[in-house]
């Protein structure tokens, strides 16, 4: 079968799966255009914290990308690398690491009234602002680090045999990058923050911290609103794809997932190195604190957890897996520019809107709760589509182009060439793919919240249902497990793509 | 035989015309760079297609076929073997059975890879022989394929003058053994030299000749330019 083939029908099977739901959600609602009071305010919300988000991440990224640059210490590559991490981590885990710094009893807050100035408020709208810049900070950085890193070195040894000033060297070197580069980080996290689910559902919500897709989400499972939850679709439709249309006029920026990044150095003064370092630590902790409170709390129950976690658990690693290998394999047939278009598709859908489509269709002809696994799964799948892509195409175009002439005149077309060629020098890329894929998926508190319940639940959905209970311990202890699971799948199947 | 009848090319504002009948035997192709020596093997090989014209392999016109159906073989500039497979398996995949090595296909190869003088390399991956070796393998692969056209596109220029004057001998004893016609593309009017039978010569947007080597290196013969 002809690659374009292969590319037209994976991409008429993702566009069914994503379009299929919400024509469904339509139909079966009726669809009315009226917006209420709390429908404003959700989609005011909405834009002012993905704006707020972005700017503050962005900006804070500047600094600390210097410093990276410019500084030359131990362990700088393992510092850069794990910057990548919080793109896989869970997001109810960084949710409990916050709470826990910067929650009412948190560190901070603790430190705050010690020294008598008063204490910060984690729920709301400073609250969710704080988790995507938790988020979307470290994804920043390396953005523009890599911009800066991509300048010839020739550049900055002639500003340093000119003897300019930091001022000079910022506005000669530095400023055209960031003119260049910045538009796109702030339009890529901007995009990300407008579908916000898991993040406003726990830290924020109420009239004035609900997110679009949040007001989905109760539309839909508190209020049985099925037309105000289609009406929402399709205003969260809309926004996502003005952004991305929108976003097509600026530079796109650089698709960092190779975790290998050259620095170069620049020889500062004292002042700058004690400046820098200042930056890096307070960056360093602000990341990785919360993350660690996780380990240094959970890990005296997480072997006393009810045998119930552990259940959730195994539900999880064989959502991760199904959802996974799906998305790896679409990914897969999906590698030219038209199964980009469509594969990314999954960026604009919410997928609690996909879940209460699907989960409509599915009632007319049976129980649909019967069918939580499988439809997780395949939403997973569908929202780890674009990054998936994203990591394969390159590679695979450059294969592609290399072997072309040589498969075609020894007549190795299809499944053979699939099997010799594709398959074996796409293998890195695949490992990767899967494990990003099963992370994100494994951590993933989406759609399982609607078809979920207490026998059937992912452990993020377990670790909610504990924070809701205020099961402290047992939500601590579930949140290193998941990390742990999240992280592990990532590093099995990275490592699996490198040694085979 | 290979006749192009009134075959055009058309790439853009480029058009390349060619109609001549080349005789089997070792035939170079020579012309300077751009001139579309390579467009003109492409051509035949099928990796380009033409905008008008037809090409007959004795009596049967092969320019309809798709690339893998033609009775040629060709052996690029760079990327002739898959860098993450080994030698047995990069010509294996001309073997029949492609979906593992057989007995008998190793057999088979290991015949071939003698012949050209590398066998003991049979296991190894490209990576870990020298640029002459890997022509050697790739020359095994055309052995394997048994096609009746060889088109060479230039594949020994990142070589030393040694190497590829040995290469150029070995390919042009096989080819009688096994009777292949040979097309080579070479700037080096040294190839040329080299080689009895055949020349052709691309420029000013047409394929001349074919010309009899020794005609062509004559002080007023078509090759006058490169000498």
């Amino acid at each position: 079968m002809a690659r374009s083939t292969v590319a037209v029908i994976s991409s008429m099977f993702v566009v069914g799966l994503l379009l299929g739901p919400l024509i469904s959600l339509i139909n079966f609602s009726g669809l009315s255009l009226s917006l209420s009071i709390s429908d404003i305010a959700a989609i005011k919300f909405t834009f002012v914290q993905a704006a707020y988000s972005a700017t503050l991440s962005t900006a804070l990224a500047i600094p600390v990308a210097n410093a990276l640059l410019r500084q030359k210490f131990w362990g700088k590559s393992f510092v850069v690398l794990i910057l990548g991490a919080p793109f896989i981590l869970p997001v109810i885990v960084a949710v409990l690491g916050l709470i826990l710094v910067f929650g009412n009893n948190g560190i901070v807050n603790n430190l705050l009234n010690l020294i008598g100035l008063g204490s910060i408020k984690i729920y709301g709208f400073w609250g969710v602002i704080l988790a995507h810049v938790f988020f979307n900070l470290p994804l920043a950085i390396r953005i523009l680090l890599q911009a800066f890193n991509d300048m010839p070195g020739e550049q900055y040894r002639l500003a340093s045999s000119l003897k300019l000033s930091s001022a000079q060297k910022f506005f000669v070197l530095e400023w055209p990058v960031l003119k260049k580069v910045c538009p796109g980080v702030w339009a890529v996290i901007f995009a990300i923050c407008l579908s916000s689910f898991a993040v406003a559902l726990t830290l924020g919500g109420g009239p004035k911290a609900t997110t679009v897709e949040l007001a989905i989400y109760q539309a839909f499972f508190y209020d049985l609103d099925f037309s105000k939850a289609a009406q929402l679709a399709l205003i969260q439709i809309v926004l996502v794809c003005s952004v991305v249309f929108a976003s097509q006029f600026i530079v796109k920026p650089k698709t960092v997932f190779g975790l290998d990044i050259k620095i170069s150095n620049q020889n500062p003064s004292n002042i700058q190195k004690t400046m820098d370092a200042l930056v890096i630590i307070i960056t360093l902790l602000f990341i990785f604190i919360p993350i660690l409170v996780i380990f240094f709390y959970g890990f005296a129950d997480v072997f006393f957890l009810p045998f119930s976690v552990f259940q959730a658990a195994g539900l999880s690693i064989q959502i991760a897996m199904l959802s996974s290998f799906l998305s790896v394999f679409l990914g897969l047939c999906l590698t030219t520019n038209m199964g980009e278009m469509f594969g990314s598709l999954g960026i604009a859908i919410s997928p609690i809107v996909i879940g209460a489509g699907t989960f409509l269709m599915l009632k007319n002809f049976g129980n649909p709760y019967l069918l939580a696994v499988p439809i997780t799964a395949i939403v997973n799948a569908l929202v780890s589509l674009p990054f998936v892509i994203r990591i394969l195409k390159p590679s695979a175009l450059e294969i592609r182009t290399e072997f072309e002439n040589l498969s075609r005149s020894i007549g190795l077309t299809g499944i053979f060439w699939v099997w010799w060629v594709y398959l074996r020098r796409l293998k890195r890329q695949i490992g990767f793919s899967l494990g990003v894929a099963s992370a994100l998926s494994m951590g993933d508190l989406g759609v399982i919240v609607l078809f979920g319940s207490g026998e059937i639940a992912t452990l993020p959905l377990k670790i909610y249902q504990f924070m809701g209970s205020y099961r402290v311990d047992e939500a601590l202890a579930s949140a290193l497990l998941l990390s742990l699971l999240a992280f592990g799948s990532f590093a099995f199947f990275d490592k699996l793509g490198r040694i085979l | 035989m290979i006749r192009f009848e009134d075959v055009i090319i058309k790439i853009g504002d480029f058009q390349l015309a060619a109609n001549m009948t080349v005789p089997k035997g070792f035939t170079s192709v020579i012309g300077q760079s751009g001139a579309g020596k390579s467009t003109f093997l492409s051509s035949l090989s099928g990796h380009r297609s033409l905008t008008s014209g037809k090409i007959f392999v004795d009596k049967t016109r092969i320019d309809l076929l798709p690339s893998n159906k033609r009775p040629c073989s060709i052996i690029f500039q760079e990327f002739n073997l898959f860098p993450h497979l080994s030698i047995v398996q990069n010509l294996n995949l001309v073997c029949g059975n492609k979906f593992f090595v057989s007995e008998s296909s190793r057999e088979k190869i290991k015949k071939v890879l003698e012949k050209v003088g590398i066998a003991e390399l049979i296991d190894r991956l490209p990576s870990e022989m020298s640029g002459g070796q890997q022509s050697r393998a790739a020359l095994a692969r055309v052995l394997l394929q048994r096609n009746p056209i060889l088109l060479l596109d230039e594949p020994f220029s990142a070589l030393g003058p040694n190497q590829k004057s040995e290469l150029i001998d070995l390919v042009d004893s096989l080819s009688k053994e096994q009777d292949i016609s040979v097309l080579l593309i070479t700037h080096d009017p040294k190839d040329v030299r080299q080689i009895a039978g055949h020349c052709i010569v691309v420029k000013d947007q047409t394929v001349l000749g074919p010309f009899e080597t020794s005609a062509a290196l004559d002080e007023d013969g078509p090759l006058k330019g490169y000498l």
